[in-house]
């Protein structure tokens, strides 16, 4: 007895100091874990297997605006809105039973959280569990993302607007990085006659243009991409998917961001403009001529008079033949100067044509009829064929009797020794075809293409003015017309013109 | 053998404003046993008529106080006058306005002196036929 009691006192002794040791370090570990919860940012919330909270961190209190006296033995569903409170309950269950931790609370989507005010805001929360003692604790750590979600807003806000910005821009935008295009904005996607992004993107950039232009864009981007931050707009021609050719106004800007150096291309479709440029380049000559034309007129009409006139005077005075033959050489050479002059001028100063529904078979006839005696004469069998009834066309009747009598009278030049001529009028489409056909000497190939050049003539020296198939040309072209000629030599030619029907 | 000399011998103003033109019609009509004045521009033309009425006004368009409604003015103050007028590669809009206007005869330069003439004796005589 005596010795267990011994025992027991030394034991009580050293015990008594080991416990004490023991429970020092139990307490230094605890308030350290303690300080530890307390003193972190996030939320740090437990709960009993009961669901009721056995831990609230100061962080938890700041968070849900409740005290830990308030909290503590509440059930966790009070910091959760209402409408995630069954799906709490099943995912703890099943939570309960898997033992692996997620990020989320289940597949709800976003987390919310309920604070003492009623207000609801959106929770970042990882949940773990631990058995202590037979006892499963489940704690679950919160980080209130209120301010990340909005800040993610803003900036999906932001992006969206941008990414509308470009979407609207009247500019086709592409993107170039390494050289291959990685954007396409729609407008670019119709620029380039694609239906798809992906029918542009991967491409290299210079593949899109024109095979004319490709060498001047790989330059242009090779400049960029060496460190020039921008090169000048340059016109260039490119040629769409679906075959078109196109005029665009290009400018490159190189830029950086976090994958590296790209190039930020901007295009603007300006076929449209260099037409209507074009045209009123057109326009603006033709008037310029119109006035020079007149200007010209007196400045030469009025010496060529006085070398007439002079000429003239002379040749009443004097009676030697050589000096006469001489001095009508001159007054034929000054005639012959005033039909080219009047043949250019009139061509140069005419009008729009004033159209109307004309019936070109009357208008054929009338010409025909003026050339009756000249085509007796030659030996020229004519033959009309002639669509009846024929559509009307809309056209000016002096300027299509000038082209008739035009075509007319160069196939009666064409047939000197006789031959036929053939008149041709029927309807084609929307059109109407008009065919003058002779059997004459033809035109050699190597100068058909250049029948309509102005002062381009194949009549021997002082008989053509070389005006006659350019203002023909030029009036059928003015009637939105065509005219095509095919020849051989030897054998004939034969001019095919069409002309508007008239509705 | 001269010519019947029982009439007058007509009058005739010439307005061109280029020296040579100018030249060349008086000497071609001088030829003709016209009396000639000449004018050098519309303002001049005016003066002239104002001064006394010629018998026929020959004149070109294009020289300073020129153009179509000249001739207008120039009916103005000479109603029965004949005018002739001679101008570089009018054109029908042209020749349409200054007939309307009052001119009695229209050519385009270059004009063939020898028809000028024809149709100036012509006016003349049809004019003093009309005075007698």
């Amino acid at each position: 007895m005596e010795r267990r009691e011994a025992q027991s006192t030394s034991d009580t002794g050293d015990a008594r100091v080991d416990r004490h040791k023991g429970e020092q370090q139990l307490l230094v570990s605890q308030l350290r874990l303690e300080g530890i919860v307390e003193s972190a940012m996030d939320a740090i919330i437990t709960v009993a297997e009961d669901q009721r909270v056995v831990l609230f961190n100061r962080a938890a209190e700041r968070m849900f605006g409740c005290s830990i006296e308030d909290a503590i033995g509440q059930p966790l569903d009070r910091f959760l809105p209402v409408s995630f409170r069954e799906a709490h309950h099943h995912q703890v269950q099943d939570f309960g039973h898997s033992g692996v931790t997620s990020r989320k609370m289940g597949r709800l989507g976003s987390v919310s959280g309920l604070r003492a005010g009623g207000e609801e805001f959106p929770i970042e929360a990882a949940i773990s569990h631990i058995v202590v003692e037979g006892q499963t604790y489940y704690t679950v750590i919160l980080r209130d993302i209120t301010e990340r979600k909005r800040a993610e807003r803003l900036l999906r806000q932001s992006e969206e607007r941008y990414r509308r910005l470009i979407a609207i821009s009247p500019y086709a935008i592409l993107v170039n990085r390494g050289n291959r295009i990685i954007f396409a904005n729609d407008q670019a996607i119709k620029l380039f006659g694609a239906v798809k992004a992906e029918e542009i993107l991967e491409k290299s950039p210079a593949d899109l243009f024109h095979a004319d232009d490709q060498d001047i864009v790989r330059r242009r981007i090779d400049e960029l991409f060496e460190g020039g931050a921008q090169v000048p707009v340059l016109e260039e021609k490119i040629e769409t998917l679906d075959g078109r050719i196109a005029y665009v106004e290009v400018s490159g800007t190189r830029f950086v961001d976090e994958e590296g150096p790209a190039i930020l291309i901007m295009l603007r479709d300006v076929s449209e403009r260099k037409r209507l440029q074009e045209q009123l380049r057109r326009t603006e000559r033709v008037a310029e001529l119109g006035t020079l034309a007149s200007g010209m007129a007196h400045e030469i009409g009025t010496p060529m008079n006085v070398i007439l006139g002079r000429a003239e005077y002379l040749m009443d005075r004097v009676t030697e033949e050589p000096i006469k033959k001489g001095l009508q050489t001159i007054i034929t050479q000054v005639e012959r100067i005033t039909r080219v002059m009047n043949q250019l001028l009139s061509f140069v100063r005419r009008k729009a044509p004033q159209r109307v529904p004309l019936d070109l078979r009357k208008v054929i006839e009338d010409s025909m009829e003026m050339f009756q005696e000249r085509l007796a004469t030659n030996q020229i069998l004519v033959e009309m064929e002639m669509a009846d009834p024929c559509p009307m066309v809309l056209a000016d009747a002096d300027q299509i009797s000038h082209v008739l009598i035009n075509l007319i009278m160069n196939a009666l030049h064409a047939m000197p020794e006789g031959g036929t001529l053939r008149v041709g009028l029927a309807p084609e489409q929307a059109m109407v075809k008009l065919t003058i056909v002779d059997t004459g000497h033809g035109i050699p190939s190597e100068v058909i293409k250049k029948i309509y050049d102005p002062f381009f003539t194949t009549k021997e020296f002082g008989k053509g003015t070389g005006l006659g198939l350019t203002v023909v040309k030029g009036i059928i072209e003015e009637h939105q017309g065509s005219i095509a000629v095919e020849s051989k030599e030897g054998s004939g030619t034969s001019f095919t013109v069409l002309l508007p029907m008239s509705q | 053998m001269a010519l019947v000399e029982n009439r007058t011998t007509a009058r005739v103003l010439i307005v061109e404003d280029d020296r040579e033109m100018r030249n060349l019609l008086c000497d071609e009509f001088c030829g003709m046993g016209y009396q000639l004045r000449e004018a050098r521009n519309g303002d001049e033309a005016f003066l002239a008529v104002l001064q006394s009425e010629p018998d026929l006004i020959l004149t070109d368009l294009r020289m300073p106080a020129g153009g179509d409604d000249y001739i207008s003015r120039l009916r103005t103050v000479a109603p029965k006058c004949p005018i002739v007028v001679i101008t570089a590669f009018g054109d029908a809009t042209l020749k349409a306005q200054v007939v309307k206007a009052g001119a009695s005869a229209y050519f385009d330069k270059p004009v063939r002196i020898a028809d000028l003439k024809n149709c100036v004796q012509q006016l003349l005589d049809h004019q003093q036929g009309a005075e007698r």
